[in-house]
């Protein structure tokens, strides 16, 4: 029985679009490893990624397969449109069963292209050169970008699965907002948000959830902790909403009872940086306008800017949710409908803390929606 | 501000002299090292970032180890690690060449570099590219030499396993007392979630399994709004995790009055589990606790469809799992300060249910420390 994400229509869009841009550029063959991409590609969700799990397409003929540990073997049958599974157990060789598969359709004919994942972690170099040694003469070409650009813009059902990720990440944002007070720990935050976004049924994240607090807040990925909040400390909080692997991230810095007025000065640059970077969503225009918009404002903070303006939200899995898109400055890519990305402008470090505050941002017809709260002015609590 | 160091400094020093004799068996001129698992374990370092490039080197004693790393993540290498001899990259710039230019720099243009080639982190396409730049060097395969070291616990990290262990048993408790009919998978995994990080748990680096009703012969199915109900079978797996440590405890139980059959499974997934445990000691094959379970579980062996089980490390997603393998004809025997996990499994798909029932061990110097308390059997409810 079969429990797909999404309509195998859907499924076939994306996997008739990969093979077409396949083609163009005369690639024969794709063996994809990527769990992104074999989740977009096939709607195969495993928990195991650990598992080497791939699935080969056959440019041509459109022949696909799935492959997996023999422990996933319900789970690709279930929520993968693929009725083909390759399946392998501890003891036996996954490369091996690999390789058989792909030289059915690759011998003969002259040299053939095959194009792989050589930009993921889910490849280790130890596979590629098994599964090269194996297939013989072939070219191999990266298929990372190519597919990362076919899944970019959004196709309605992925918006809608943003759109209920984006829900469930604002309600726990909420659930945080109410047990803040000074005396509370880190902890006792972070067990508010996970009971809130477990029971609404967003799933596991790709990335953790981020809870810091006064001088913890500096240290910018950091997770929760013992740290009692003390009165006037920034709280800055990071959670994803996950639906369908779909994610959305909500981000903001609030303070736990009054904000001194070194921080409210730092929280007015940084709102300033958001509001900017918004002015700057105008379709056709390049993404990177946003990121120089944001940098402009907090141009007298330039050291104290520890990333680009934003990124990409995705389909995805640990350790990350992101996308090819990269909301910086020379990137390539230009503002377009069905665009889903996070613009999270910040300043770390200065005065040992970090400020941030990010939205999701989702480009339509004619602008952009926010998915998350858009009052973003200095909040106290407690 | 050195607020974070999981270990001693002392204790890093060990690790590295260790890894520095085997670099200097091998021959190894250079170590890779790109897994966050084995960057941790040398340098203490400690981020969710690791999806960026980052790069810890280390070079013969002559020359400090060294990290390269996204810009993000300075204050938590000063946080977090021991070391000061660290180096950033900036979104924009290339992490790549700079690892280049720092291998010859520490290392010149011939070195053998040890490269971790089984491992995730050291993307194939980066790869390529220092092996392109570096035509004179050689690439060894050292993805074995700092997990096979890391299979023996220091007193510290016991310690973190024990506390973990304890996290798991809060979760997994929390877990029994919450599973009831008309109760969703999510609504357990909420309950679960608020035990274990009020209580001071870190993210996992496996999800949670909760599986209710036919979905329990998935054996890996993450929590959803299925409703359990009367007469489901409910697997449970859940990490707790202390200092990257985990403790994976695994249970059964059962809505309502358990059939014959589910119940013959779970007494022979007991017996299993019981006596592979009872044959832990110093000496003792790994294998030979696989072939333990099997030979009791041997009628349902087609339903057996994972090794007996396998060590347990520090972690970051996607996995919590180490270089030991609790399988027939893998080469480990067991000696003091290992840890891993028992977790036979038994799924009969054509039945519609599967049970799985584990625990993580400590070998110890005269046999074993049971790490989970939670009572072995079937949970009726």
């Amino acid at each position: 029985m079969k429990d797909l994400a999404f309509s195998e229509e859907e499924y076939r869009r994306r996997f008739d679009l990969v093979c077409h841009m396949a083609q163009k550029r005369k690639i024969d063959y794709l063996l994809i490893t990527e769990p992104s991409h074999v989740c977009w590609l096939s709607g195969f969700d495993p928990s195991g990624l650990f598992y080497k799990n791939q699935i080969q397409i056959d440019v041509k003929s459109g022949d696909i397969a799935v492959m997996t540990h023999r422990t996933e073997e319900k789970m690709a049958a279930m929520n993968s449109w693929v009725d083909r599974l390759l399946i392998w157990h501890h003891g036996s060789d996954p490369m091996r069963i690999a390789v058989d598969h792909a030289k059915k359709y690759l011998a003969g004919g002259g040299e053939k292209v095959v194009g792989m994942n050589l930009q993921t972690p889910y490849f280790p170099i130890a596979d590629y050169y098994a599964i090269r040694g194996g297939l013989g003469n072939i070219g191999v070409v990266d298929v990372t970008k190519m597919i990362d650009d076919a899944r970019m813009k959004k196709s309605k059902p992925e918006l809608l699965a943003i759109r209920q990720s984006a829900e469930w990440a604002g309600e726990a944002l909420k659930a945080a907002y109410a047990v803040i007070k000074p005396g509370v720990k880190e902890k006792d935050i972070n067990a508010a948000i996970q009971e809130k976004i477990a029971s609404s049924g967003s799933e596991y994240p790709a990335f953790p959830t981020i809870v810091s607090s006064g001088p913890r807040t500096g240290l910018f990925h950091a997770l929760p902790g013992e740290r009692i909040i003390e009165a006037g400390d920034p709280i800055m909080i990071e959670i994803m909403g996950v639906h369908k692997r779909y994610h959305t991230s909500v981000v903001r810095t609030v303070f736990a009872g009054t904000a001194s007025q070194k921080a409210r000065k730092i929280y007015k640059v940084v709102l300033n940086a958001y509001e900017a970077g918004l002015s700057a969503i105008k379709l056709g225009n390049p993404v990177g306008d946003i990121d120089k918009a944001t940098c402009e404002v907090r141009k007298d903070y330039k050291q104290y800017i520890p990333a680009r303006t934003g990124f990409g939200v995705e389909l995805g899995y640990p350790p990350s949710p992101m996308g090819n898109l990269s909301i910086l400055q020379g990137e390539p890519y230009v503002l377009e409908p069905g665009l889903a990305f996070t613009m999270e402008p910040s300043i770390s470090g200065y005065n040992d803390w970090s400020i941030i505050i990010g939205n999701c941002v989702v480009i339509t017809e004619t602008g952009y929606d926010l998915l998350f709260d858009q009052n973003v002015g200095l909040l106290e609590i407690g | 501000m050195k607020q974070n160091l999981a270990f001693p400094v002392k204790e890093f020093e060990t690790r590295i002299e260790n890894i520095r004799k085997e670099m200097d068996s091998r021959s190894i001129d250079l170590l890779l090292i790109s897994s966050p698992e084995n960057i941790y374990y040398v340098s203490g370092f400690d981020s969710i970032g690791y999806y960026q490039h980052q790069v810890l080197f280390l070079p013969l004693a002559d020359r400090q180890p060294m990290l390269l790393v996204q810009a993000v993540e300075e204050t938590l290498v000063a946080a977090t690690s021991w070391m000061d001899n660290y180096e950033l990259w900036s979104h924009g710039s290339d992490p790549i060449k700079k690892t280049i230019d720092k291998i010859k720099d520490l290392a010149g243009d011939s070195p053998n570099i040890g490269v971790e080639k089984a491992g995730w982190w050291l993307k194939i396409g980066n790869y390529e590219q220092i092996k392109e730049k570096l035509p004179k060097a050689t690439f060894t395969d050292v993805s074995d030499l700092i997990p096979e070291l890391r299979i023996y616990k220091s007193e510290l990290e016991v310690e973190y396993v024990r506390r973990a262990a304890e996290f798991s048993d809060i979760g997994l408790e929390k877990a029994i007392d919450t599973v009831q009919e008309g109760v969703t998978e999510n609504d357990v995994a909420a309950e679960v979630y608020h035990a274990l990080f009020k209580n001071g748990s870190e993210y996992s680096p496996i999800p949670f399994l909760i599986s209710s009703g036919a979905k329990s012969t998935s054996l890996h199915g993450t929590p959803s709004d299925k409703v359990i109900e009367n007469g489901d079978v409910v697997t449970l797996e859940l990490g707790g995790v202390c200092k990257r440590y985990t403790v994976n405890p695994l249970r059964t139980v059962v809505i309502g009055k358990p059939t014959d059959k589910i119940k013959e499974v779970h007494d022979l997934l007991h017996e299993a589990l019981t006596k592979a445990t009872k044959a832990v000691k110093p000496g003792v094959p790994v294998g030979e606790l696989d072939r333990i379970t099997r030979r009791i579980t041997h009628k349902y062996d087609s339903g057996r469809l994972h090794r007996t089980g396998y060590g347990l490390e520090a972690g970051y997603p996607p996995a919590w799992m180490g270089n030991l393998s609790i399988l027939d004809g893998a080469p480990h025997i067991l000696e003091p300060r290992m840890v891993f996990s028992l977790e036979p499994t038994i799924v009969l798909r054509e039945e519609g249910f599967g049970v799985v029932l584990g625990n993580n061990i400590l070998v110890t110097e005269n046999g074993y420390e049971l790490l989970n308390k939670i009572p072995l059997d079937l949970i009726s409810k």
